[in-house]
C-alpha cells in the first residue's frame, strides 16, 4: 500500500464561518495504480490532494484529523523540513491551469531543474538541466533542448501542461498528484497527455492520483474510482464495478447524467438541486437533500462505512436496498 | 436556474443591503480601530471649524507687534507669528479653509468623475476612446504644474483652486467608475432592461449606478487627502488665497522665520498632515465596510 | 503616445494665454525688465494680429523649436536659463531617487516577509504617516533640526562659495544631504506601500504554490519566485511615479533654496513671470514623458512576455 489515508478532516477558518471542505475522508492507493477522484467542483478534491502534500494555506485552512501513511510513514506528523524533501521527490503534483501554475518569468527549463537541484543533491546547473530535458522528453516535448530555453507564453497550453508534468516527475516521485491535467485543453490533446500519464506510470513505476470531474477519463485511465460529494467519500472501488454497477445515489446520478448514445431521452437528466453550503453543511449523509432514495435516517445519521464484495466501499444507509431493485 | 426577477433583486443587493443593513455597514467599519481614529479626527476639525469664532482666543488676522514671535506659552498655546498673530487662532481658522477647499475639490471630482466614467463606461465605441485618451492625458502630464500657472495667471482665490484641483483629479475615479460599468452592463438585468425599453438615463442612473459608485465613494475620501496636500502645497508657494488663510499659507508664512520661530513651522504641518492621514485611513475604512458590496461581483 | 501628448501640452499652454485675463503678450513677455521694442517684436512674431490659428501654428512651431523668448531677467534666452538649472534639479532629483529606491525597497520587502507582524505594522504605520506629511514641511523640520538648532548642514544653496576641486564636491554633497533626504522620503513611502502589496499580490498567485509543491523553501519561494514576479510592478509604479518627483523637487527646492529648476519656478511665481513658468510647464512635461518612456522601456526588459513575443 503506498498511501492510505484515513480520517481525513480539513477545514477553513474564515471570516463567514468554518468551511468543513474534507470532513472525513478514506481511501488508499496501491503501487503502480492510478486512482481516479471524482466529484463536482467544491467536492473536496483539491483540498484533499493539497492536505496530502500539506500545501494547504494555513490560515485560514488546517488539517484538523486524520492520517496520511505514505510508505508506512504518517505525512501529518512529519516536520516541515522532511515535508519539504517528500514534496516534488516522492510525491509530486501537478495542477490544472498551466498558464497560471508556471512562474511567467523563468525559463521552463529553469522550472523543471529547479525541481531536480532541490531533489537530486546534484549541485552543477548544467547535470541539473540535462536531467530536466531528459524529463522534458519523458513527456514528449519536440526539441527539449530549444524548449527549456523558452518562458511558458510561448508554449502553447499542451506543452505548458507537460512542462507541469515534467516538473513533477522530474525527480521519479513514487506518486503523482494531478489535479485536473486536461480540463484545460482540448480533446486532441486531452488524449495525448492521458496517454503519457499510462505511458509514465508503467515506466517509471509511478503511482498516480488523478482528480478530475470528468467520468469519461476516470474510466479510460483508473482502476480504481473514489467519488466524493461536499467534502464527503460516497463510493470507493474498482472503476469497472462502479460504472457498471453503482452502489450509490450520486454516482448513478452522475452516471445517468453523461450523454451516451443509446439514451433515447430528449432532455438531459441531470441531478436537481446545487451543491451545499458546507459551512453548514446537511445533517447526517451531507446529500441527503438531493437524493431520490432519501429517508429520515439519512438526515439524522451519518452513514456508516460500508464494504460491498470486491473491497466496494460505499457511505449509504440503503445501498444494499436499492442494489437489489 | 435563475429567472430574470431574481437578477433584479441581486442589481439593487448592495445598495438595498447597505441601505436596510447601516448597522452591519457601521459595524464592518468599527472593526477598523484606525479608520474609526481617522473618522474621529475629522469630526473633531469639523467642529474646529465650524466653531472656529468660538474657539479661537484671537482674532486671526489682528496683528501684535508688541508679541512677535513668542514660543508657545499659555497666553499663546502654540506661539505667536512675526507680525504677533496667535499661531493657534490662525490654525483654527485655517481648519475651515483647508477642509473647505479638500472637500469641494473632491466633490467636483466625485461629479465629473462618475458622470464621465458612467458615460465612458456605458456607451463604449468612440465616445470611450476618446474619453479615455483625454483621461490618459491627465495620468501623464505634472499636473501639478498646470494648476500652478492657471492659479498664477487666473488668482488663487478659493473658488478658483477648489475649480482647478477638481477639474484635474477626476479621472481616477473615472476608471473606478467606468470599470465598475463595463462589468455590470454585461448581466442580464441590464439586457432585461433595455428590452424592455428603459430609457438609457434610466439604465444608467437607477439600474448601474447605486453600486457601480462605491469605489468611487472609497477615492472621494482619497481624493479630499490629495487635495488638502495640493492647496497645501500651492499656498505654500504663495499662490494661496490671502483673505482665505489655508493652513499652506501658515507655512508659507513660517518660511520667513524659521530662524526664530520652530513653532511657526510645526503646528501647522502637524494639522496638515492629521488631516490627511484622517482621510487616507478613513478611505481604508470605507474600503474594508464596503467591502462586501466591492467584491460582490 | 507621447509626441501628441506634448502637443497636448503646448496647445494647453497657448490656451491658457489667449483665456488669461488682458493682453496676451504680457503673458508672453512678462519680464518688468523688458524694453518696449522687444514687446513689440514678440507681438509681430507672435502674430498676435493674425487669425488665431495662424497664431497656433507659430506659437507650436516656436515651442517645439524651443523657442521660449528672452529673459531680460537673467540676460538669457529662457531656454539658456532653464538649461543651466536643470543640472541641478537633476542631481537632487536622481539622488533622491536613489535613497528612495534602496530604502523604499528594502523596507517594503522585510514587511511583506512577515505581513501583519509587529515589524509589518510598524513600517506600514510609517509610511502612511510620513506618505500623508506635506514634503515641504519635512524640509522646513530637517532644516529646522539639522540646520538651524544642531547646525551640521548648509541652510541653502548648492555650493559654498571658494570651494574648489575635491573639496567643491564634498561641499555640494554636503548641502545635498538634506534636501535628497526630504524629497526622497515621501517617495520612499510610497514605495514601500506599493512594493509590500506588490509582493503580497505575487504570493497569493498559483505559480507559487507549484514552487512549494517542488519542495522549495519559504526563502527560495520568496526570493526567486514572489520577489523577481514583484520586480514587474515595481517597475510600473516607479514609471507612474515619475510626476510626483518633478512636484516634489519644486517645493524641496524652494525649502532649502536648491538652485534648480523648482527654485526657478518659485522665484518666477513671485515675479510674476508667466513666460518662464509656461516654458517650466514644457519643458517638465517633455522631461515627465521622457521618464514614463524610460520606465516602459525598463518594463519591456525585466518582463520576458515583453521581450519575447
Amino acid at each position: 500500500m503506498l498511501l492510505r489515508v484515513n480520517g481525513l478532516k480539513t477545514y477553513f477558518y474564515t471570516s463567514v464561518g468554518v468551511v468543513k471542505a474534507v470532513d472525513g475522508l478514506d481511501f488508499d492507493i496501491r503501487r503502480g495504480e492510478t486512482v481516479g477522484l471524482v466529484g463536482e467542483s467544491g467536492s473536496g478534491k483539491s483540498v484533499t490532494a493539497l492536505s496530502i502534500l500539506r500545501l494547504v494555506p494555513d490560515p485560514p485552512g488546517r488539517i484538523v484529523a486524520g492520517q496520511a501513511f505514505f510508505e508506512g510513514t504518517d505525512l501529518l506528523k512529519l516536520t516541515e523540513e522532511q515535508m519539504r524533501e517528500i514534496r516534488g521527490g516522492r510525491i509530486a503534483m501537478s495542477f490544472q491551469d498551466p498558464m497560471t501554475y508556471l512562474n511567467p518569468v523563468m525559463k521552463v527549463g529553469d522550472q523543471i531543474a529547479e525541481a531536480i537541484m532541490l531533489h537530486q543533491k546534484l549541485v552543477k546547473k548544467s547535470d541539473a538541466m540535462e536531467k530536466a530535458i531528459e524529463a522534458m522528453t519523458t513527456v514528449h516535448i519536440p526539441s527539449p533542448s530549444a524548449r527549456a530555453k523558452d518562458y511558458p507564453h510561448q508554449l502553447s497550453g499542451g506543452m505548458r501542461q507537460r512542462v507541469l508534468l515534467a516538473i513533477a516527475v522530474a525527480c521519479r516521485p513514487k506518486l503523482l498528484i494531478a489535479d485536473e491535467p486536461t480540463t484545460a485543453l482540448d480533446l486532441i490533446i486531452q488524449n495525448q497527455i492521458l496517454g503519457m500519464l499510462e505511458e509514465m506510470q508503467r515506466g517509471l513505476e509511478l503511482s498516480l492520483l488523478l482528480i478530475t470531474h470528468d467520468l469519461g477519463i476516470v474510466a479510460a485511465v483508473s482502476q480504481r474510482v473514489a467519488i466524493m460529494y461536499a467534502g464527503e467519500l460516497m463510493e470507493f472501488g474498482s472503476t469497472k464495478t462502479i460504472f457498471t454497477r453503482p452502489l450509490h445515489p450520486y454516482t448513478k446520478g452522475l452516471l445517468e447524467s453523461l450523454p451516451t448514445v443509446e439514451k433515447k431521452e430528449a432532455i438531459l437528466r441531470s441531478i436537481e438541486g446545487t451543491i451545499p453550503d458546507l459551512i453548514s453543511p446537511p445533517s447526517g449523509c451531507r446529500f441527503h437533500p438531493r437524493c431520490n432514495y432519501a429517508m429520515t435516517i439519512c438526515r439524522e445519521e451519518l452513514p456508516p462505512t460500508e464494504v460491498a464484495e470486491n473491497d466496494h466501499v460505499v457511505h449509504c444507509h440503503r445501498w444494499d436496498e436499492l442494489d437489489a431493485q | 436556474m435563475e429567472t430574470v426577477g431574481s437578477e433584479s433583486q441581486e442589481r439593487l443587493q448592495p445598495l438595498k443591503q447597505l441601505l436596510d443593513n447601516s448597522k452591519g455597514f457601521w459595524r464592518r467599519y468599527r472593526k477598523n480601530r484606525v479608520a474609526v481614529i481617522g473618522l474621529g479626527i475629522v469630526i473633531l476639525f469639523f467642529f474646529l471649524a465650524v466653531l472656529a469664532a468660538q474657539i479661537a482666543p484671537y482674532d486671526p488676522f489682528v496683528m501684535d507687534p508688541g508679541s512677535r514671535l513668542q514660543s508657545p506659552s499659555v497666553s499663546h498655546l502654540m506661539g505667536t507669528d512675526l507680525f504677533g498673530r496667535d499661531i493657534f487662532s490662525r490654525i483654527v481658522y485655517g481648519t475651515r479653509i483647508s477642509l473647505f477647499i479638500g472637500f469641494v475639490s473632491a466633490t467636483i471630482s466625485a461629479v465629473i468623475g462618475i458622470a464621465v466614467g458612467a458615460i465612458s463606461g456605458y456607451y463604449g465605441g468612440k465616445l470611450d476612446e476618446v474619453l479615455m485618451r483625454a483621461v490618459e492625458i491627465f495620468i501623464v502630464i505634472p499636473t501639478f504644474f498646470l494648476i500652478l500657472i492657471i492659479v498664477a495667471i487666473f488668482g488663487g482665490s478659493i473658488w478658483n483652486v477648489m475649480a482647478i484641483i477638481g477639474l484635474t483629479i477626476w479621472p481616477s475615479t473615472t476608471r473606478l467608475v467606468r470599470a465598475e460599468f463595463l462589468s455590470t452592463k454585461e448581466k442580464e438585468f441590464v439586457t432585461a432592461a433595455i428590452s424592455v425599453g428603459s430609457k438609457d438615463a434610466h439604465i444608467i442612473l437607477r439600474e448601474i449606478l447605486p453600486n457601480a459608485v462605491f469605489p468611487a465613494i472609497v477615492n472621494m475620501s482619497l481624493q479630499v487627502a490629495s487635495a488638502i496636500l495640493t492647496e497645501s502645497s500651492l499656498s505654500f508657494l504663495g499662490l494661496g488665497d490671502p483673505n482665505n488663510v489655508s493652513w499652506g499659507w501658515l507655512l508659507k508664512d513660517a518660511l520667513r522665520s524659521m530662524r526664530s520661530a520652530w513653532w511657526d513651522s510645526v503646528f501647522p504641518g502637524i494639522f496638515i498632515s492629521l488631516a490627511v492621514i484622517s482621510f487616507n485611513v478613513i478611505g481604508d475604512g470605507l474600503n474594508d465596510a464596503l467591502n462586501p458590496y466591492l467584491k460582490e461581483r | 503616445m507621447a509626441i501628441p501628448i506634448v502637443f497636448v501640452v503646448i496647445v494647453i499652454n497657448f490656451t491658457i494665454i489667449h483665456l488669461a485675463p488682458g493682453d496676451p503678450v504680457r503673458i508672453l513677455v512678462s519680464d518688468v525688465g523688458a524694453p518696449p521694442e522687444y514687446i513689440e517684436m514678440v507681438r509681430r512674431e507672435m502674430g498676435l494680429d493674425k487669425p488665431i490659428y495662424e497664431q497656433l501654428l507659430i506659437y507650436v512651431g516656436r515651442m517645439l523649436l524651443g523657442d521660449f523668448g528672452y529673459s531680460y531677467t537673467w540676460n538669457q534666452p529662457v531656454f539658456s536659463v532653464l538649461l543651466g538649472r536643470v543640472g541641478a534639479t537633476f542631481l537632487l532629483m536622481f539622488t533622491a531617487f536613489l535613497i528612495s529606491l534602496a530604502l523604499g525597497i528594502v523596507l517594503g520587502v522585510t514587511s511583506s516577509k512577515r505581513p501583519y507582524s509587529l515589524t509589518d505594522n510598524l513600517i506600514t504605520t510609517s509610511s502612511l504617516v510620513v506618505y500623508s506629511m506635506p514634503n515641504f514641511w519635512v524640509g522646513m523640520i530637517f532644516l529646522i533640526v539639522f540646520c538651524l538648532h544642531l547646525g551640521l548642514f548648509p541652510t541653502h544653496g548648492m555650493v559654498t562659495v571658494g570651494a574648489t576641486g575635491i573639496n567643491s564636491v564634498l561641499q555640494i554633497l554636503w548641502h545635498l544631504f538634506l534636501p535628497a533626504m526630504a524629497l526622497g522620503l515621501s517617495e520612499t513611502a510610497s514605495l514601500c506601500r506599493f512594493t509590500r502589496s506588490g509582493i503580497l499580490e505575487v504570493l497569493r498567485q498559483d505559480y507559487i504554490l507549484t514552487a512549494r509543491a517542488k519542495g522549495c523553501d519559504e526563502r527560495t519561494v520568496f526570493y526567486r519566485h514572489a520577489l523577481r514576479n514583484s520586480l514587474l510592478s515595481i517597475v510600473t509604479i516607479l514609471g507612474l511615479r515619475v510626476r510626483m518627483w518633478f512636484t516634489g523637487s519644486v517645493l524641496i527646492e524652494t525649502v532649502f533654496a536648491w538652485p534648480g529648476i523648482g527654485r526657478l519656478l518659485y522665484d518666477s511665481i513671485f515675479a510674476r513671470d508667466f513666460n518662464m513658468l509656461m516654458a517650466i510647464f514644457i519643458v517638465v512635461a517633455i522631461l515627465t514623458i521622457l521618464g514614463n518612456l524610460f520606465a516602459d522601456v525598463a518594463y519591456a526588459l525585466v518582463d520576458p512576455r515583453i521581450r519575447y513575443k
